[in-house]
């Protein structure tokens, strides 16, 4: 009994000072450039980037600058730092945010009275939802609850607005709304962001029947555009982002006053 | 030279571990969805078998035979079995960046692997030698590795064929397995 005691007591000794000096001895140095490019990154581990986490994405960048602008949260200062840091020059960096294409909310009326669970994605399974538009915000905020950076909030007006400067484009919104009104835009420098609040392919006239805020694929847009950028495509006015030059001819002269023009 | 023969073609065929003896049938459905892993996984399985029968041996002859201890063989070979994986992944994190990246995550999965256990318990119960438990470790490692790649290609034609809804996933892989077993029972005729 008391040889098999000291037997194995001596025995994980042994083997435990083994590992605990291997351990101190085959530590990898620290390299200082990854420290500091850890340390520049944010640290949410979002895997916006492609990778796994930060620290993942610090030594891939460490030695591949191309990747360079893929950390979204950090956007265009983690960028320069990073430049600056591995000696690269720093480029443009588009700016991604997530837009809601909706302007309905008390302007669109309701076809029903919905007592459901109040959920976007309950609701929309009870006849394609209690709205009118069956292209529209449900107004239950799917969208707000999935947000994890506090970027979404409900509009004075009944429909989500996002917080551009807190918006990381993580899409978790996208993925949300059942109606896919939300996508992930980006913006290039210095043309102002143009969207159209809008995603009902209803025709005109039912349009104005139900949505005081709706396209009505009246083409005034269409016409006015110098750019040509602007196009009527099932019953909804879309925009080329190639092409748009941030104008604000449309925005001015949309009867309906849906388009939006950003100074992002 | 006949008997190492006759162990060689004895652990990768005869009593392969995974289809015969049934041990390491974790790894065995749990890495076998692609080749790519599976092959990784099969080769750090039969480094590590290798290397651990080429330590438990000599722990087992030198240390615990002559005090008396043989009994307690078990846990002082799942003290150093563990042990060891972790040294060895240190050295490799250390010293080989891309070999340790290719075993990197299965590494830490072998350690409490049964089938690793299993060839250390075989070599003492079986009574072999140094030389004899060395080659029945490893080539134990490539019948590991036979049966997982073999696994993983027919799982991978699985995924693109029409299964029945019920047998989906696992379910399929466990008749399949079970299939492959009575194959490799026809071996059991070499003498």
């Amino acid at each position: 009994m008391i040889i098999e005691l000291i037997f194995m007591a001596g025995f994980s000794a042994i083997i435990g000072t083994i590992l605990v000096v291997a351990g101190k001895r085959l530590k990898k140095k620290d390299d200082p450039l990854l420290k500091k490019v850890i340390n520049t990154l944010p640290g949410a581990n979002c895997g916006r980037c492609g990778f796994v986490g930060c620290a993942q994405y610090a030594e891939a960048v460490k030695d591949d600058p191309k990747l360079i602008g893929r950390c979204k949260p950090g956007g265009k200062e983690t960028a320069d730092e990073l430049c600056a840091l591995l000696h690269v020059k720093s480029k443009p960096i588009v700016k991604e945010f997530a837009v809601v294409s909706c302007d309905g909310g008390k302007h669109c009326k309701d076809k029903a009275v919905y007592k459901g669970i109040k959920s976007c994605s309950a609701a929309v399974t009870v006849a394609g939802g209690q709205k009118a538009c069956s292209y529209g915000c449900l107004e239950f905020g799917d969208c707000i609850k999935a947000c994890k950076y506090g970027a979404i909030s409900m509009g004075k007006s009944g429909f989500p607005v996002v917080d551009i400067k807190k918006c990381i484009a993580c899409g978790a919104c996208v993925d949300a709304c059942p109606n896919s009104i939300i996508r992930i835009a980006t913006k290039k420098d210095k043309v102002r962001f143009v969207n159209v609040n809008c995603c009902s392919q209803d025709k005109g006239r039912q349009v104005t029947v139900r949505c005081s805020a709706g396209c009505i694929a009246c083409r005034t847009c269409e016409n006015v555009c110098p750019k040509k950028a602007i196009k009527v495509i099932d019953n909804l006015a879309i925009i080329d982002y190639k092409k748009c030059i941030g104008c604000g001819k449309c925005v001015a002269r949309c009867p309906r006053k849906i388009i939006s023009i950003g100074s992002i | 030279m006949n008997e190492l023969i006759s162990i060689i073609i004895g652990a990768i065929f005869v009593n392969n571990f995974v289809l015969t003896r049934f041990l390491g049938i974790c790894p065995f459905i749990g890495v076998s969805r692609s080749s790519k892993p599976a092959i990784g996984m099969g080769l750090a399985v039969t480094a590590v078998m290798a290397l651990v029968s080429a330590i438990t041996w000599p722990v087992y002859h030198f240390f615990l035979l002559p005090y008396g201890l043989e009994y307690m063989y078990i846990v002082v070979f799942i003290l150093v079995i563990a042990s060891f994986v972790q040294l060895l992944e240190m050295f490799l994190k250390r010293y080989n960046q891309a070999l340790f990246k290719a075993f990197g995550i299965y590494l830490p999965l072998i350690t409490t692997n049964c089938a690793i256990m299993g060839v250390a318990l075989l070599n003492i119960s079986d009574d072999l030698s140094f030389v004899h438990s060395i080659t029945f470790g490893t080539s134990a490692g490539i019948g590991f590795l036979l049966a997982l790649f073999l696994m993983s290609g027919i799982r991978e034609k699985l995924e693109l064929g029409n299964v029945p809804r019920p047998f989906r996933g696992v379910a399929i892989a466990f008749i399949t397995a079970s299939m492959m077993s009575m194959a490799f029972l026809v071996f059991g005729s070499i003498q």
